[in-house]
């Protein structure tokens, strides 16, 4: 592959010309062999391997660029641009959905689910350690083509493993309560750079609902709440409510990583995740749309108790609609790792391309017991001050 | 106050004192937890929703030990045990006015 042609489409080559028995014989082993290249370089590209065009090394992408790099001979070619309007296409969720994902456009990659968390994650079958990047589990078990929805668009990775690790030391050190080793002993084996497929959803609700007004009247023991009946509609929509497309990255660390800068989005080239792994989505279109529409709900609660003011406020029933629904499948980069602390395992994760960190950390006992006394002590002053001594005379 | 008035406050106020610096640990970790949540998770989500609880637990838990040292300050100082009670009631209704404020915003 010339530079330049790094991710463009290639044709088979076209059949030789017969010229006689011997060289027909000579013309097919050509064709045969020419014809087996090809298909080795369309293997290599579907399983998004770009040889470097100095060395023949892979290339990979290079955070924060425009480019593959050649770790090898240091050889950059460039993504080749592509119209970015794509990325920001929002698609109609209701056409999607009547089509069952087979509208979708779908790829097949080498994946392997892992049996101890169940994501199912991009492997080459070359590779011999099989570490599940999410639990850190040994993944015992074959890897297999499996198909997945191409993304429309990727966020692509602008931290280098170096600044996933810093922003993973800074994260440590900032903790409250945490023990005072932790940013140096914390011991991070290897961090994975993983592309995590996102679903975002946009909808417009209209609802209805029924409640009551609660206003408080009397005082001491006569104080009481008088309920007034109330019934309304409220209106607003929903621009981009992320939803995890795995099941590894938990709604938790999916909010704690964000925000998401969707408006850089990409639109989606194999370039971008050479060298990097990438999960295949888990949690389909219609499954994210019901959790994207719990939060819509929590939402629209809010929205409903402020239109019902008052001191008080009850809903009885709610009825929303929902239109103009549309969704984006994008992948984000996510720099994951584990590390160790006082012979227990924590996970942290790194969002790849802004650099907040997020994971589960270790309190200090001691710390932890020390500021409770204060708070004891804290109370105790406030206790005094309530009690009946200060005014004793 | 009789030394057996003496032995119950002790066995009360160690109950006390347990009871609070058990759950004042629990409370403790969950309020960092909030203030933590409340920093790093930028723009709304049920994760931060659910995180921010923790800041009720901790106005109930401070309200609640203020009010039972409240209760073993006046037994200790004024030696009456039935005087620490009757305040105790009143200052009660107190708090379940102001913790029924709290539920209300």
């Amino acid at each position: 592959m010339r530079e330049g042609d790094i991710g463009a489409a290639t044709e088979t080559p076209a059949r030789p010309k017969e010229h006689g028995p011997w060289g027909r014989r000579i013309d097919e082993r050509l064709h045969r062999k020419e014809y087996r290249q090809q298909a080795d370089e369309d293997q290599r590209h579907s399983t998004r391997f770009f040889p470097c065009p100095s060395c023949g090394a892979d290339l990979r992408f290079d955070p924060g660029t425009a480019n593959m790099i050649c770790a090898h001979c240091g050889t950059e070619a460039e993504v080749p641009h592509v119209d970015d309007a794509v990325a920001q296409l929002e698609n109609c969720y209701h056409f999607y959905l009547g089509k069952d994902t087979g509208a979708m456009a779908e790829e097949e990659a080498p994946s392997i689910d892992c049996n101890g968390c169940g994501a199912s994650i991009e492997f080459h079958p070359d590779e011999h350690s099989r570490i599940c990047p999410f639990c850190d589990g040994a993944i015992v078990g074959d890897v297999r083509m499996q198909r997945r929805i191409v993304p429309q668009a990727v966020l692509p990775f602008k931290l280098i493993e170096q600044e996933a690790q810093e922003a993973m030391r800074h994260w440590l050190k900032s903790r409250w309560f945490a023990p005072n080793d932790i940013a140096d002993e914390a011991k991070a084996d290897h961090f994975h750079g993983i592309y995590v497929p996102f679903w975002t959803y946009d909808a417009y609700t209209d609802t209805d609902y029924t409640g009551a007004r609660g206003r408080r009247v009397g005082s001491g023991k006569n104080r009481r709440t008088v309920w007034t009946n109330v019934s309304g509609n409220v209106t607003g929509g929903f621009d981009d409510v992320i939803v995890s497309g795995s099941k590894s990255v938990s709604a938790e660390f999916k909010d704690a990583l964000a925000p998401w800068p969707l408006r850089e989005l990409e639109t989606y080239q194999t370039e971008f995740l050479a060298g990097f792994r990438a999960e295949n989505h888990l949690i389909g279109l219609k499954e994210g749309f019901a959790k994207a529409q719990v939060y819509m709900r929590a939402v629209i609660t809010d929205w409903i108790k402020r239109d019902i003011g008052g001191q008080r406020q009850r809903i009885n029933s709610t009825y929303t609609r929902f239109s103009k629904e549309t969704f984006k499948h994008i992948l984000v980069p996510v720099w994951i790792t584990h590390y160790d602390f006082a012979r227990k395992t924590y996970r942290l994760s790194v969002n790849g391309h802004t650099a907040k960190a997020y994971g589960e950390r270790p309190f200090s006992l001691w710390k932890l017991i020390a500021g409770t006394t204060a708070m004891m002590l804290g109370a105790g002053v406030i206790g005094f001050l309530v009690s009946a001594v200060p005014w004793a005379g | 106050m009789s030394a057996g008035d003496y032995i119950g406050f002790a066995i009360s106020a160690s109950l006390f004192a347990t009871l609070f610096g058990a759950t004042g640990v629990y409370v403790l970790r969950t309020l960092t937890l909030a203030l933590e949540g409340h920093y790093e998770f930028k723009g709304d989500s049920l994760t931060k929703r659910s995180r921010l609880a923790g800041f009720a637990r901790f106005i109930i838990w401070a309200v609640l030990a203020a009010t039972a040292w409240s209760f073993f300050i006046d037994w200790i100082v004024f030696e009456d045990l039935e005087f620490a009670f009757t305040a105790l009631a009143v200052r009660l209704q107190v708090v379940i006015e102001i913790l029924s404020h709290l539920s209300d915003n």
